[in-house]
């Protein structure tokens, strides 16, 4: 059953404020102030998908791509191991934009009621996610032919934490417009059409320790995972959910909206075969 | 074993702080780019003193000021940054902004040329644009100008093409010269300026850019392409990788043999490559070039 306020929610204000407090210091450092006992990295610094970007640079010539800087390097570390356990949990628990998106996706769903996400017919919504492969493969190949970030000239991550600011690029300032007013018809439509770390990310799905596991025996198909879920994946239709774009969010859990105890859960291993006969459906 | 909500919490607030503060510990976790230039190695003339080549655009002023041992107001002067413009904090990536509207491209790379010319320090002169008081100045301070380089001076200062009048005192700004663009919103309290709109430095100097090698890239900022002036051939700059070269059409093995070594990663500059490995870099540039055409 749907709490008050998750602990997840909580963990992405808690990101989002940060990032944001760091950005804007980053800002005030240039101009020779900035708020004390507060880091002043730039956004590029604190992105993960930046040590991405760098590899091929570092691993060639021993340097980082310009903007880019050593922790950039080790938060991909960082997240290649979450994800190796736990899946792309920097996507449903972290990173600021996504957290935005889903924000702004509740208001779409006061907006729409049941409408919400159904905009865009499944099958298109099936063919569009792999956009972000091709977005992925553009970026890592532009970056590592000229040594210079250029996805920061459309990155709306950037441009969320950097629009104060006078040298955000026009385009990555209406992609960030788009991706905004869009997340009020579709959840996370960044997510899942076009970020190329989340489409990295995701691929980790395939070989991740602890999986999302959905129980047969206790289903009884209400398909509440399914609504729960932020990123359209049909939960209800899977044994063990590794589909590329899961963000390990939790929502379709036992302990979120599925209300089966035990029947869709973040595991190793199988499911009990002989559930506790003295629960029932909550 | 199943994970739950709170777990998973817990299991990613401490997979970043303890890989964070474990980066931390072991020196690996570097949010900034070391802003120390790189230093001229023992057997140089210059040796031990830092390397303008190795300047770059989110140095300030002051920083330049201070490593390079040339006055700030020096500086100020020579690129025209109004008084009241904080030279500590005003880093040398404005100029790009400030002067975007000038026919001639003067940003970072400018900053290095002058601070080598009028230190005189070991450089390789390349095709960066300098204002015309900065031109002006080099050649009135003459610390040791070669004659490529009073030529190249004096290409700027009394070149052919300008009809302009009157040359403005690059000391006093012109009434055309609104506050410089910051690129940060930082409001001031300080001497930052807030303005965004660009600066009009003193204009119509276009004969600024005709120093010996007719490249327009001012800028300082490497892009991996060969700079193009309108109507003239694709040119090799400071700022040219080795990828951009062989987008020019020359092979692999035609740069192997004018550097003498294997090819190296496409992606590096070719003044690193040339500086790391103690080549020439005008030399092989003039190669390379002599290939290209």
């Amino acid at each position: 059953m749907k709490k008050s306020i998750s602990i997840r929610t909580i963990i992405q204000i808690v990101f989002f404020v940060l990032v944001g407090a760091i950005a804007f210091n980053h800002t005030l450092a240039e101009s020779g102030q900035s708020i004390p006992f507060l880091a002043s990295a730039s956004v590029h610094a604190i992105c993960p998908f930046g040590g991405v970007v760098t590899l091929y640079q570092l691993v060639t010539t021993g340097s980082f791509v310009q903007k880019i800087h050593e922790s950039a390097v080790v938060l991909m570390g960082i997240a290649f191991l979450l994800a190796i356990l736990f899946g792309p949990v920097i996507c449903g628990w972290i990173c600021p934009l996504g957290s935005i998106q889903e924000w702004i996706g509740k208001l779409g769903r006061r907006l729409w009621g049941k409408r919400y996400n159904t905009f865009i017919p499944k099958k298109i919504d099936g063919i569009l996610k792999y956009a972000r492969y091709v977005v992925l493969f553009m970026v890592i190949y532009m970056t590592a032919s000229t040594g210079m970030l250029l996805f920061a000239d459309v990155d709306p991550y950037f441009a969320l934490f950097h629009f104060w600011t006078g040298d955000t690029a026009i385009a990555a300032l209406i992609i960030l417009g788009v991706t905004l007013i869009g997340a009020l018809f579709v959840e996370r439509p960044w997510c899942r059409y076009a970020c190329p770390y989340g489409a990295l990310l995701g691929l980790f799905n395939k070989f991740r320790i602890f999986k999302i596991k959905r129980n047969p025996s206790t289903c009884i198909s209400c398909k509440a995972c399914d609504h729960a879920c932020p990123m359209g994946i049909e939960v209800s239709g899977q044994g063990n959910i590794t589909d590329t774009t899961c963000i390990s969010c939790m929502e379709c859990t036992s302990e979120r909206h599925c209300p089966v105890p035990h029947t869709v859960e973040l595991m190793v291993g199988s499911f009990n075969p002989k559930p506790d006969t003295d629960e029932s459906v909550k | 074993m199943r994970i739950g909500i709170k777990q998973l919490a817990v299991a990613v607030i401490l997979f970043m702080l303890v890989g964070i503060y474990s980066a931390s510990w072991m020196g690996l976790w570097s949010t900034t780019n070391s802003k120390t230039p790189a230093k001229y190695e023992a057997g140089s003339e210059a040796a031990g003193q830092y390397r303008p080549d190795d300047i770059r655009g989110s140095h300030t002023f002051g920083e330049v000021a201070e490593l390079y041992g040339v006055d700030v107001e020096v500086l100020r002067k020579a690129f025209e940054i109004p008084s009241d413009v904080d030279m500590k904090v005003y880093q040398l990536k404005n100029l790009e902004t400030v002067y975007a509207d000038s026919p001639i491209e003067i940003g970072t790379g400018s900053v290095r040329t002058f601070v080598a010319l009028y230190q005189d320090l070991p450089y390789e002169l390349t095709e960066e644009a300098l204002p015309l008081g900065a031109a002006m100045m080099l050649l009135e301070h003459d610390n040791g100008l070669s004659d490529e380089e009073k030529v190249y001076l004096e290409a700027i200062v009394g070149g052919p093409a300008q009809a302009a009048p009157t040359q403005p005192d690059p000391a006093q700004p012109t009434t055309e010269q609104s506050v410089p663009a910051q690129t940060t919103q930082a409001q001031p309290a300080q001497t930052v300026p807030a303005q965004q709109t660009p600066v009009q430095p003193a204009p119509a100097q276009p004969q600024q850019v005709a120093p010996p090698t007719p490249e327009s890239s001012g800028t300082g900022q490497g892009n991996g392409t060969g700079t193009h002036v309108e109507g003239e051939e694709p040119a090799i700059n400071g700022q040219s990788t080795f990828a951009a070269v062989l987008a020019l059409g020359i092979t692999e093995e035609q740069i192997e043999a004018v550097i003498g070594g294997d090819m190296p990663a496409k992606n590096l500059s070719i003044r690193d490559y040339c500086r790391d490995n103690g080549l020439q870099f005008s030399v092989v540039k003039s190669q390379l070039s002599e290939l290209v055409e």
